[in-house]
């Protein structure tokens, strides 16, 4: 592509590497995992046996788990450090919480699905993939504590009711169906079948978007970096 | 003494009768074994026989039962309207822990013409019972204490479903209980009775981790114990408020009070569960429907805008 030559770079190395590792560590998790909690299943034993048994199973999710939490503890000195020390704004442009223009794209996309108008200017981060963010950030804290009450049962034992056993159960297998879910049937095809990019967006490996593609997929964003002087118009 | 398997011998020897069909080959089949157990004694070089051997060789005395009772057209009958086989799978025997047994061990006070004990009701309650105490009198004697044997004793309507040795650990085809493929089915024999607590149990990780081949994992009989098996109500039981912390740390040698109150049987989606866990599974319920439906629906339509627009095959749309 023409295009191809002029580039914005919309994601650093960090988030590039901290997504390498979510994903990683995550589709680790969810082979690991999921044999356990079916079982019953046939094919939940062919992939036990492909493992070598519960134990090493085990031991692998664990592994996972253990550089998943530590990529989001880094996640949280990182947020922190844009927060404290670099004085980023909460509520803006540039973050990543949900805003009111969210709730406007929405309802633009709805019109736009029917046709009944133009496709919202998004800013730099689309409300599906804030739900992205969000459905990580919550998923990990969830999963992650429920995780580690299950890997120390005596020690949970030891601050809580037994029951909170049971609860911590729930969490992590309906928490893991809500992840893998929506992995599999909602952010894989938003972010690399949707229309532009299909069959892939390389966007969170490279970081590049190219500026033609920047242009039609985040109007309003493509907009601020003009007048901020930080791409050259078209 | 043990008054179900008593009641149960009683009908069979009602009902147990042979045929003349059985009777003819019964004859000949008795004829067969003297024609072969004579054969391989000179082919075997050895010593002849002793004379006056009161005893067959154990081997031999197993081989003399199964020459009818390995035969799978033997038939069956019927004992409190349940079919009972006759037949004995000889393989199955022989892999079984007392393979090595001659058949009198077991079915104890046999005369040369076994089939006279048949009409013996006392011949079968020995055998569904007693006879194991031979061998495992401690085993015997915890049973005699446990739910299951007071109940078997207790001459009650419920008596009779009161489990005796051989309705959890099988008769010819009796396997160690420490091996893996016994502990994955402890919770269908136990099940018999006890059913539905099977499926709350095997969903928990230990019966996922047992299902999924580790050994080590709980089984039924790990809590609730086994031949002493008693109420969780009784204080003597293993999973009494006194004892469940000793039971738990059997295995999980940190364990704390608190840890013992996670609970095994319970359904997390039915209303009967505790009220955190019932509150938490809809909650989870409703977060899965809502999230799926707002991302399914979504993405559906961003298919839908993209095919209608021809966008996946041309470049400069959205």
């Amino acid at each position: 592509m023409e295009e191809g030559k002029d580039y914005y770079v919309r994601f650093s190395w960090y988030h590039r590497l901290s997504h390498f590792v979510m994903m990683t560590t995550f589709i680790g998790a969810a082979l690991t995992g999921p044999p356990l909690k079916y079982s019953y299943d046939f094919w939940a034993q062919a992939m036990m046996s492909f493992w070598g048994g519960v134990h090493n199973a085990g031991l692998i999710h664990r592994v996972m788990a253990g550089f998943m939490v530590g990529d989001f503890v880094v996640h949280l000195l990182y947020l922190a450090y844009h927060i404290v020390v670099r004085k980023a704004k909460i509520i803006g442009p540039d973050s990543i919480l949900f805003w009111k223009k969210d709730l406007l794209d929405l309802i633009g996309m709805v019109k736009w699905f029917f046709d009944r108008g133009e496709r919202p200017r998004f800013e730099r981060y689309t409300f599906w993939e804030k739900f992205d963010y969000w459905a990580v950030f919550w998923g990990i804290a969830m999963i992650g504590t429920s995780g580690f009450a299950l890997w120390f049962p005596t020690v949970t034992g030891r601050f809580v009711s037994g029951i909170f056993l049971n609860v911590a159960r729930i969490i992590h297998g309906d928490e893991a169906i809500l992840a893998i879910g929506w992995i599999l049937f909602v952010h894989l095809y938003n972010s690399h079948l949707r229309m532009n990019v299909f069959p892939m967006d390389p966007v969170i490996f490279t970081g590049k978007v190219p500026i033609e593609h920047l242009k039609h997929d985040k109007a309003a964003w493509y907009d601020r970096l003009v007048r901020e002087g930080k791409i050259k118009p078209e | 003494m043990v008054g179900g398997a008593r009641n149960s011998a009683r009908e069979l020897a009602k009902e147990f009768t042979f045929s003349s069909g059985r009777a003819l080959f019964l004859a000949f089949s008795t004829l067969l074994i003297v024609v072969l157990a004579a054969a391989p004694a000179p082919a075997a070089g050895g010593a002849p026989l002793p004379q006056n051997q009161p005893v067959a060789p154990v081997t031999d005395f197993t081989q003399r039962c199964l020459t009818c009772h390995s035969q799978p057209y033997l038939g069956q009958v019927e004992v409190d309207g349940r079919a009972k086989s006759l037949f004995v799978d000889p393989t199955a025997y022989k892999d079984s822990v007392h393979g090595l047994l001659p058949c009198n061990a077991c079915h104890t006070g046999f005369t040369p013409d076994p089939h006279q004990m048949v009409s013996n009701a006392e011949f079968f309650a020995q055998t569904a019972g007693e006879a194991c105490r031979n061998c495992h009198d401690d085993q015997f004697e915890m049973y005699k204490q446990s739910y299951h044997g007071t109940l078997s004793r207790s001459g009650s309507a419920e008596s009779e479903k009161a489990p005796l040795c051989v309705d959890c650990h099988g008769s010819h085809a009796i396997q160690k209980v420490n091996t893996l493929a016994y502990r994955q089915g402890i919770q269908d024999v136990c099940g018999r009775c006890h059913g539905g607590r099977e499926a709350t149990y095997l969903d928990t990780y230990h019966g996922k981790a047992v299902t999924l081949g580790r050994q080590a994992a709980a089984t039924c009989v790990d809590c609730h114990g086994s031949h002493s098996i008693l109420p969780v109500a009784n204080p003597q039981s293993t999973l009494s408020q006194a004892n469940i912390l000793g039971t738990c740390r059997r295995c999980h040698p940190e364990a704390s009070k608190g840890f013992t109150t996670f609970l095994v049987h319970i359904t997390p989606t039915s209303p009967k569960a505790p009220l955190v866990v019932f509150l938490v599974a809809m909650f989870y319920l409703v977060l899965i429907i809502a999230v799926f439906s707002f991302g399914g629906v979504h993405t559906l339509l961003y298919i839908y805008r993209g095919l209608k627009d021809g966008l996946y095959f041309r470049k400069g749309g959205h």
